[in-house]
């Protein structure tokens, strides 16, 4: 569960998706920080049902997910990089390995 | 800055291309119309670009090649809806270098079978590992999002987006190659399928194959021409960071307007990129066109609907059609096909033009914008 944002080494600044050179900085090393949940700021509900959000991460940038039911600004869903979701919980598809 | 459009060319718009049709013979044939309409043989073009997503794995010099052209500038533009700008940029500056003088700006696609698909699917990195997955095929979900997001900021209502798609398919119904003409009533607007509450369906752009060029040249040589008084881009004006209800359009326009000398109500026609109603309304606003405090929903009303302001008056791509990176040439081709007076049963009277473009969603919405300011020259 939960979601890696990239986190610059120097300076701290956080990114998502992930960048080659940190906009505040220009570092060029990163870590991950673990983003656990966050606050819907938008949804949409698509004509086959399924809910995208655009959701504000406790990390600080925003993510689009896919909520597992309809949510509304300001609801508060926890983040997966998993595409089985539980009540509660939105998808973020991160970055394939090695690529 | 001294650069004209002198020749504007069309390849047909359709949603059904002929099986014989390809990419490099949709850029070929608008081309060819431009360099004609401009009164110049190929042989008089010596700068040329080229901005398609299907032309691929041709580039701007394989279609030189098979277009006959020897040239001593060429570029490719990979910048979606602000091709069209940027190239033109571009140009002017070789033009005002002196490093060209007739330079042919082509842009078109093939939607073909499963291209759109593939498209939006793979459009960047950024799509394919993180959006494409959720599953979201193209971006109407984080344009509904920047919708709603407007719609708030400015107290707008469904209405409001209809008045602007119906009063673009009353232009396009004076528009012959215009994919969708048929009047559009508000009770088809507000009951068309949901494809991402609130976008229906007469919020999305119908993906069509065809393509626009204009010729940009040092001199008119005593015919009819557009002179190009500014153009400027802006890219990843904020890093995907904010609203996305303002543009990267909003960043330049001040500039554009006083290096043109001219205001928003000197302005006779008007072509903003049309992906989405909201990103009419966006630019629009971040062009200067709505007073401060003045209601928006009102601006719509009294000025789009009417149509005493010209905006999109090709239908633009929510009635014309958007074919591919084309459709950062559409609004461009359109006002200086306007400005030439050469559009026909919709021609306006107008001798100054305002063009933007917009595009190339890098993840929640559109990085790159233009501005261009335009004159006609009789």
């Amino acid at each position: 569960m939960n979601i890696d944002i990239q986190t610059c080494a120097a300076c701290g600044e956080h990114f998502f998706p992930h960048r080659a050179l940190c906009r505040r900085c220009g570092g060029s090393a990163f870590t991950a920080t673990s983003a656990e949940q966050g606050e819907v700021e938008r949804a949409t509900a698509l004509s086959d049902g399924s809910v995208i959000a655009t959701v504000r991460t406790d990390v600080g940038p925003f993510v689009i997910a896919r909520a597992e039911a309809p949510v509304e600004p300001g609801d508060v869903v926890r983040l997966t990089s998993h595409p089985e979701l539980s009540p509660g919980q939105a998808f973020v598809p991160i970055r394939p390995a090695n690529s | 800055m001294t650069a004209y459009i002198t020749g504007v060319g069309y390849s047909e718009y359709t949603r059904r291309p002929d099986a014989d049709l390809t990419t490099s013979s949709i850029l070929a044939q608008a081309g060819a119309e431009a360099i004609a309409e401009a009164g110049l043989t190929p042989g008089d073009i010596d700068g040329f670009g080229v901005a398609s997503f299907t032309l691929r794995p041709d580039h701007a010099i394989d279609q030189a090649w098979r277009m006959g052209l020897s040239v001593k500038w060429l570029m490719d533009d990979a910048n979606g809806g602000a091709s069209a700008g940027s190239m033109l940029q571009h140009a002017v500056h070789a033009i005002d270098a002196g490093t060209a003088r007739n330079i042919l700006l082509v842009a078109g696609d093939l939607m073909a079978g499963d291209a759109f698909r593939s498209l939006v699917a793979e459009y960047n990195s950024a799509t394919a590992h993180h959006l494409t997955p959720l599953p979201m095929s193209g971006p109407n979900a984080l344009f509904a999002m920047l919708t709603q997001r407007q719609m708030e900021e400015c107290g707008l209502r469904s209405e409001d987006y209809g008045r602007i798609a119906i009063a673009q398919r009353e232009w396009a119904g004076l528009n012959p190659r215009a994919v969708y003409q048929e009047p559009l009533t508000m009770e088809q607007y507000l009951t068309a399928p949901v494809v991402a509450d609130p976008l229906r369906r007469f919020d999305c752009v119908p993906p069509v194959s065809g393509g626009e060029a204009i010729v940009v040249s040092a001199n008119p040589d005593g015919r009819a021409a557009v002179r190009v008084l500014s153009t400027r881009s802006s890219f990843n004006y904020d890093d995907q960071e904010g609203s996305g209800t303002a543009t990267g359009v909003a960043e330049i326009a001040t500039e554009c307007w006083a290096e043109a000398d001219i205001e928003p109500r000197d302005v006779g026609i008007v072509s903003v990129y049309d992906d989405y109603p909201a990103m009419v309304v966006a630019q629009l606003i971040d062009l200067g066109f709505v007073e401060k405090n003045h209601s928006v929903s009102d601006f719509i009303s009294d000025r789009i609907a009417s149509r005493s302001l010209p905006v999109n008056t090709s239908g633009g791509q929510l009635s014309a059609g958007q074919a591919g990176a084309a459709g950062g040439m559409h609004g461009l081709a359109e006002t200086a096909t306007q400005l030439l007076g050469r559009a026909g049963a919709r021609q306006v009277e107008a001798r100054y033009g305002v063009v933007t473009g917009y595009g190339m969603v890098l993840y929640r919405y559109g990085a790159c914008a233009t501005t261009t300011i335009l004159e006609a020259v009789r």
